[in-house]
């Protein structure tokens, strides 16, 4: 059984407009204009229990409307939503019992109290028992290193310490699902690695499910088992990173390091960019065989060193969102 | 232990640590009490009329305003939770597994009792300690009126109570106005004037005086400061403790209400 199911979501925000200048302004104190902005529109789908979601898309897509109404903040215009057999904005607070959540441009904890108070206080709000508490701030301190950044204030600590302290928090009270809007964004590289390490950790051990928003790409990869691509909504593409591959027609990036400065005949259906010996070849694999590539990089040059990739998940999701821009 | 209770007991942990602010409020509120003293002192020098409150009674009304000012609902307005429906902040207040009206409650009412700990408590230090040695004592607040006592210290329950309603009152009109900008400039011309922190309430014409006493604003201070000079009968001060308590219920049922409504038609913008 699906763990959350959502279908047929429909949310529209009325946003005032104000024309520019003095006289715009003017005008606006009399009569306000409004727009509707469609934010969701028809959107359904399923998350199965442990699983890691992804859930991706252009800024302005929807995703964070989708994570506030599956979280019980916000309650949507129309359609379904079952989490965990509740409807969230139904009962928020029984709801929100079972979830954490993590909104990575915003802090749950007190600005100017050390991290542990705030995670006491979360204790007392939730009701968890004394040997429950202990033993889950074990285990975070564990996975997460805590120890040393639970006595500073929060405005002392860095933005990947204070993280690491709001993943934390999230988690204190065990809940099932685990909802991450932008975990990673603005941190390091060592702390980003660090916050990946830690889902993938935390969801094998407790079987938490996680949905995941981000524009980070590596986080997709390394973590989520299945993806779900929003644009302007409306769900664009929901698989595994092969399928999203494979749907889009993703391409190959040969790099071939030559000597020799003859002119490389290009095969058709090949983009092929050279600097300084260095050969860039960016090919489709169902169309063009690599062989063909490379027998005609060594009709003039000689071969030194090569390697093949996949061309960068950034580049596949900026295409399928080109493609369904409205 | 009640998750409101631990809130409010955070909050009073995080406000215990802000002593230089509490210092220099405390002296602000000092420097103004004077100057409001001087200025009705003058008043009273220059009028011929019989005046409806004895020049010492005054004092000591206008210092428990300057001692209750940290706690009515004007001071810390403009601070960080009022703008958290603004920036977005509420979307994590209503992850928690608590009433979105309790959680500000007990977070103002923790900082509204840190006020009165550290703020009210150092003005009155200064002005039962320091105005008597100093040579200032006939500008000082007289003691309070031991007979009143047990409904001074209801009352001044009541008036914290009371503050601290109306100060999460004045949040939760961030549902609709979005910033409580506008809200908190109200309130606090509201407050000042039917509060008697302007004016004494005895000053009002009968007209005015009659709306003050049905408005809950002078249940923050006038009430309260009333019963310490002892200017109030047995069945005033009762008549004062109803009044407050009722105001109470009533402003927190309503502020209930704001938050349940807004809650539905909350739309929390960006990231």
């Amino acid at each position: 059984m699906p763990c959350i199911s959502v279908s047929g979501l429909e949310k529209t925000y009325r946003i005032s407009l104000r024309g520019s200048g003095l006289g715009g302004a003017l005008k606006g104190l009399v009569k306000r204009e409004y727009r509707e902005i469609r934010a969701l529109h028809d959107l359904s789908f399923t998350v199965e229990a442990g699983e890691i979601l992804g859930y991706i898309g252009p800024n302005g897509a929807g995703k964070s409307t989708t994570i506030k109404i599956m979280s019980g903040i916000m309650k949507p215009d129309a359609g379904e939503c079952l989490v965990a057999g509740m409807v969230p904005w139904q009962n928020r607070i029984a709801h929100v019992r079972r979830i954490g959540v993590v909104f990575g441009q915003r802090t749950q904890l007190w600005w100017d109290l050390p991290a542990l108070e705030s995670f006491r206080l979360l204790q007392k709000m939730y009701g968890v028992a004394d040997a429950e508490f202990d033993r889950n701030l074990d285990e975070l301190d564990d996975l997460l290193g805590l120890s040393p950044l639970l006595p500073i204030p929060v405005r002392q600590l860095s933005l990947g310490q204070r993280m690491r302290c709001e993943l934390a928090a999230s988690l204190l009270h065990s809940p099932a699902i685990l909802f991450l809007d932008e975990p990673t964004i603005g941190l390091d590289a060592e702390a980003k690695i660090a916050v990946r390490h830690f889902v993938r950790e935390y969801n094998r051990r407790r079987g938490v499910t996680v949905i995941l928003t981000t524009h980070d790409m590596d986080d997709i990869e390394e973590l989520s088992h299945r993806i779900l691509v929003l644009r302007d909504g409306e769900l664009i593409y929901r698989g595994d990173v092969e399928g999203l591959r494979a749907a889009t027609g993703a391409k190959r990036q040969l790099t071939i390091d030559t000597v020799g400065d003859g002119e490389v005949p290009r095969p058709a259906d090949v983009e092929m960019q050279e600097s300084g010996g260095k050969l860039s070849c960016l090919y489709d694999p169902r169309v063009t065989d690599i062989n063909e590539i490379i027998a005609s990089v060594t009709t003039t040059r000689r071969i030194v060193d090569l390697m093949s990739t996949w061309e960068p998940i950034e580049e596949i999701v900026a295409r399928l969102y080109r493609e369904h821009a409205r | 232990m009640s998750p409101y209770w631990a809130l409010f007991r955070t909050e009073f942990q995080q406000y215990l640590q802000y002593r230089i602010a509490a210092v220099a409020g405390a002296l602000t509120n000092i420097a103004f009490g004077f100057f409001r003293l001087f200025l009705l002192t003058a008043f009273y020098r220059a009028a011929d009329a019989v005046q409806p409150m004895a020049l010492p009674d005054l004092y000591s009304y206008l210092w428990m305003g300057q001692v209750l000012f940290s706690v009515m609902p004007i001071t810390g307005l403009f601070g960080p939770d009022a703008e958290e429906i603004r920036s977005g902040a509420v979307a994590y207040r209503l992850t928690r597994p608590v009433s979105l009206y309790g959680f500000y409650f007990a977070r103002v009412l923790g900082q509204k009792v840190t006020a009165l700990c550290t703020r009210s408590a150092i003005q009155l230090a200064v002005i039962f300690l320091v105005l008597p040695l100093v040579g200032l004592s006939r500008y000082g607040m007289r003691p309070p009126d031991v007979a009143m006592l047990p409904f001074l210290v209801p009352s001044l329950l009541l008036a914290m109570l009371l503050s601290a309603a109306m100060h999460t009152f004045v949040y939760m009109t961030g549902f609709w106005t979005i910033s409580t900008r506008g809200s908190t400039s109200i309130s606090y011309a509201v407050i000042s004037l039917f509060s008697g922190l302007l004016v004494p309430l005895v000053f009002f014409p009968p007209g005015l005086r009659a709306v003050a006493d049905i408005l809950p604003f002078r249940g923050i201070y006038d009430t309260t400061a009333m019963i310490y000079n002892g200017a109030s009968s047995v069945s005033q001060a009762l008549g004062g403790l109803v009044h407050q308590g009722a105001w109470f219920a009533g402003i927190v049922l309503l502020g209930l209400a704001l938050a349940r409504r807004g809650t539905l038609r909350l739309e929390i913008a960006g990231g």
